[in-house]
């Protein structure tokens, strides 16, 4: 998902940490506003319109270095970040706890090569991912795996930001990317030669059913904040949940609002939207999907994840 | 080593002040340290950066160097162009490089390429500009061709500031080579650092940024070790050897006076001029032997500069009837980077092939008793004058100026150095030699004829004399 932030910000998102999104109640006492971060990414559009009632402050961010630095400051009560993000800060001693999974799959293979359509195509070329590291990395390399290739061996796999990677597909220059949404809609409106070859959602799930689903990204959320606040909390992820079950059975209700924070035509962001898999659960509901699918990326690359796979019984799991 | 142990101490109390994950101790970071090196992955991501690092910086070595001396004449134009290369941020270099060359090592060794070229070039046309310009004249007198010139002369004398644009330029390599790795994704020390800061390793990243300064360091010491063992000299000096042989050298004509009518040579000295030859005149004919003496400041020296045609005459007219003048200057004029052997060689190189230069060269000094091998700073004042006899005599000019040959030698050498003359001269040469009275016994049974100039310099207004030509 932060392949696209990149993106966001190159196609001139200069959205400034800090400053409040839609949804932001000026006035409202200090300790009932609640700090939220996010990419601007379509995970991320149920911020947009968000029920009236509840002061949400809302920080767009452009790296997962700003994130990052963020929740390690105590500066965001709850961000939208990827789970192994989750499980790596809660590895290395960092106060946060896994809220809600919210994105469960917006990565696509997308090849402008007509020979390239099955896995068993790719041994011996090049396909280029976004955010090493992060879920577009490990999921592709997971499946690369589990269908018989081997990263570096078999396919060669480079790593750039997605927005250069995005630049190239759409210029001919590379016929083999990983691509999120909304990227990907942007990509294949200006390069009708570029065909997507594979859901990786629905590879995953064939390839590891056993995980039931792919917990891709959700809220991550402040001790400390569910602590001191946790009727915020309650109130915050049921409005989230309300928003984000409201574009996804809706998703006419898109608008010049939504444009505006995406900086995207109304009609990309609603092609995107179709093709993301946007789904609330629970912390305590995901427990199950998120543990098998840390343990499998454990098996990726460890270091992802901080090296080990967070109890579930312990307290990252909201 | 104290200034390390106050600066681990601070570190150490600064981590106790934050988080470890933004600010780890320094053991923690030692620990990754020594883990990084254990492993054999981190020696081929080392090796790959430096692999693509020194690529770029060979490449902008010889694009600097050699755009430094072959396009001299151009430098005005082209150094102001390179020089706002500077101005460019390393960044846009490595998002064009990508587009330019995609994700690849090519684009990680050109950003080096165009982040070192403009140190090396500057520091090159900054040497072009302080080459010693006597030896320059020294080049001019010898014939010696533009190519063993810009070889023999003006690379050697660039070699100091490239050298230091070189030591300037390695530091900058490793900057920008990691910066490129990490945008390019190209696999080395970069992305090992950006992956640590994604996986919130921060003692791992602090690690990789130790090692990059160990590995600037210890290029730094490579580089001064090179210069001092004087390794490129001996790749140097075999150009020599393989340099081809170019007859830039016009062929010997016998025959026609050479003379001098009524030259006169002014020179300024603070607002004044001084003028210190006056209507000098003289014949030389094939067979002459001819001393010029007088008191210091007479114009002897002057004169036979005039001769070699190194300078104009303010007055009067010098007819040379094609023969070639070749001098040997009061100062040995020897460079100092080739042996006494090799500053013959580099004389004759335009005239004659290698190994019979260097025979020629090793027979000259053997009969002077100076050991070919050893270089100008080894050899005593009279010695060096002994080689710079050797390399004028041994050009075979038609017209031999030698200016104090025997100065600082002694006795004997001053012996040898007669004996040489007069092998080395045939009733074709004409020669010219300014030199104190006493020393024209040496020259015995030979026709001698002797000038003394007895102009006392003088003070002239500027309308007593035009510059050029006839006066």
């Amino acid at each position: 998902m932060f392949s696209y932030i990149a993106f966001a910000a190159s196609a001139g998102c200069s959205r400034s940490s800090g400053k409040g999104g839609p949804g932001d109640t000026a006035g409202i006492p200090a300790g009932n506003i609640v700090r939220i971060q996010a990419p601007v990414a379509p995970p991320c559009i149920p911020l947009v319109s968000l029920p009236q009632g509840q002061g949400v402050q809302v920080i767009w961010y452009k790296s997962m270095n700003e994130a990052t630095q963020r929740i390690i400051e105590g500066k965001a009560d709850v961000s939208i970040i990827p789970v192994n993000s989750m499980a790596l800060l809660y590895n290395k001693g960092v106060q946060v706890q896994l809220g809600a999974v919210s994105t469960w799959g917006i990565l696509y293979l997308v090849s402008g090569d007509p020979g390239v359509r099955e896995w068993k195509d790719l041994k011996g070329k090049s396909v280029a991912v976004g955010a090493r590291g992060f879920s577009p990395d490990l999921v592709f390399r997971g499946l690369l795996l589990k269908n018989g290739l081997k990263a570096g061996e078999d396919v060669n796999v480079f790593y750039g930001t997605s927005s250069e990677i995005a630049q190239m597909v759409v210029a001919g220059k590379l016929l083999l990317a990983v691509l999120p949404e909304p990227l990907l809609t942007s990509v294949l409106a200006k390069n009708g030669q570029v065909k997507i070859i594979m859901n990786l959602e629905q590879e995953w799930e064939k390839a590891f059913p056993e995980i039931r689903g792919l917990p891709q990204a959700g809220l991550a959320v402040s001790k400390k904040f569910v602590q001191e606040q946790p009727a915020a909390w309650q109130q915050f992820s049921r409005n989230y949940a309300q928003s984000l079950e409201a574009y996804v059975e809706n998703p006419e209700k898109i608008g010049p609002q939504e444009e505006k924070v995406f900086d995207l035509p109304a009609e990309i962001i609603k092609q995107s939207l179709d093709r993301s898999s946007l789904k609330f659960q629970s912390g305590r509901e995901s427990i199950e999907s998120v543990h098998r699918y840390l343990s499998q990326i454990q098996l990726i690359d460890p270091d992802a994840i901080g090296g080990k796979v967070p109890d579930k019984e312990g307290d990252f799991y909201l | 080593m104290l200034t390390f142990g106050v600066i681990a101490i601070i570190w150490k109390a600064a981590s106790l002040t934050t988080n470890p994950l933004i600010f780890p101790p320094p053991e923690t970071v030692v620990k990754s340290l020594v883990g990084l090196l254990s492993a054999v992955e981190t020696w081929k991501l080392m090796a790959g950066t430096a692999k693509k690092a020194i690529t770029g910086l060979i490449a902008a070595i010889m694009a600097g160097v050699g755009c430094g001396i072959i396009m001299m004449p151009i430098t005005p134009y082209i150094r102001p162009a390179v020089a706002s290369l500077q101005n460019i941020p390393l960044v846009s270099w490595v998002l064009l490089a990508i587009i330019w060359f995609g994700f690849t090592d090519t684009s990680v060794s050109f950003v080096v390429f165009v982040a070192t070229l403009p140190v090396i070039y500057l520091n090159t046309v900054a040497g072009a500009s302080a080459i010693d310009p006597r030896l320059l004249e020294m080049a001019k007198n010898f014939r010696i061709p533009t190519a063993l010139r810009r070889y023999g002369i003006e690379l050697a004398s660039v070699a100091t500031h490239i050298s230091a644009g070189v030591s300037v330029a390695i530091a900058i390599m490793w900057k920008s080579v990691v910066m490129a790795e990490l945008f390019a994704s190209s696999p080395g020390i970069g992305t090992a650092m950006e992956i640590s800061r994604t996986y919130l390793q921060t003692d791992r990243l602090m690690a990789w940024t130790l090692l990059l300064v160990i590995l600037g360091l210890f290029s730094e010491y490579l580089w001064r070790l090179v210069l001092q063992k004087r390794l490129f000299a001996g790749i140097y000096r075999a150009g020599l050897r393989w340099l081809p042989a170019c007859s830039g050298v016009p062929g010997k004509v016998n025959g026609g006076i050479f003379k001098a009518d009524q030259v006169m040579k002014c020179f300024r000295h603070n607002a004044e001029y001084v003028r210190v030859l006056n209507n000098v005149s003289l014949q030389l004919h094939p067979g002459d032997r001819t001393v010029l003496t007088g008191p210091s400041g007479s114009g002897k020296t002057t004169l036979l500069r005039i001769l070699a045609g190194l300078d104009e005459p303010d007055g009067g007219l010098v007819t040379r009837s094609k023969k070639y003048a070749c001098i040997m200057f009061q100062e040995p004029r020897l460079l100092p980077w080739f042996t006494a052997e090799e500053n013959i060689i580099l004389a004759l190189r335009g005239r004659m092939p290698f190994k019979e230069a260097r025979a020629k060269a090793r027979n000259m000094l053997g009969r002077l008793g100076i050991p070919a091998h050893l270089y100008p700073e080894q050899l005593s004042g009279g010695m060096s004058k002994a080689v710079s006899l050797a390399r004028t005599l041994a050009v075979k000019a038609d017209v031999i100026l030698l200016d104090e040959p025997f100065s600082s030698s002694d006795a004997g050498q001053k012996k040898r150095m007669v004996d040489l003359i007069k092998d080395s001269i045939g009733p074709e040469n004409i020669l010219v030699v300014v030199s104190h009275e006493s020393e024209n016994g040496d020259l015995q049974n030979s026709k001698v004829s002797i000038m003394d100039l007895q102009n006392r310099p003088e003070q002239v207004d500027t309308g007593d004399w035009k510059s050029g030509g006839i006066g």
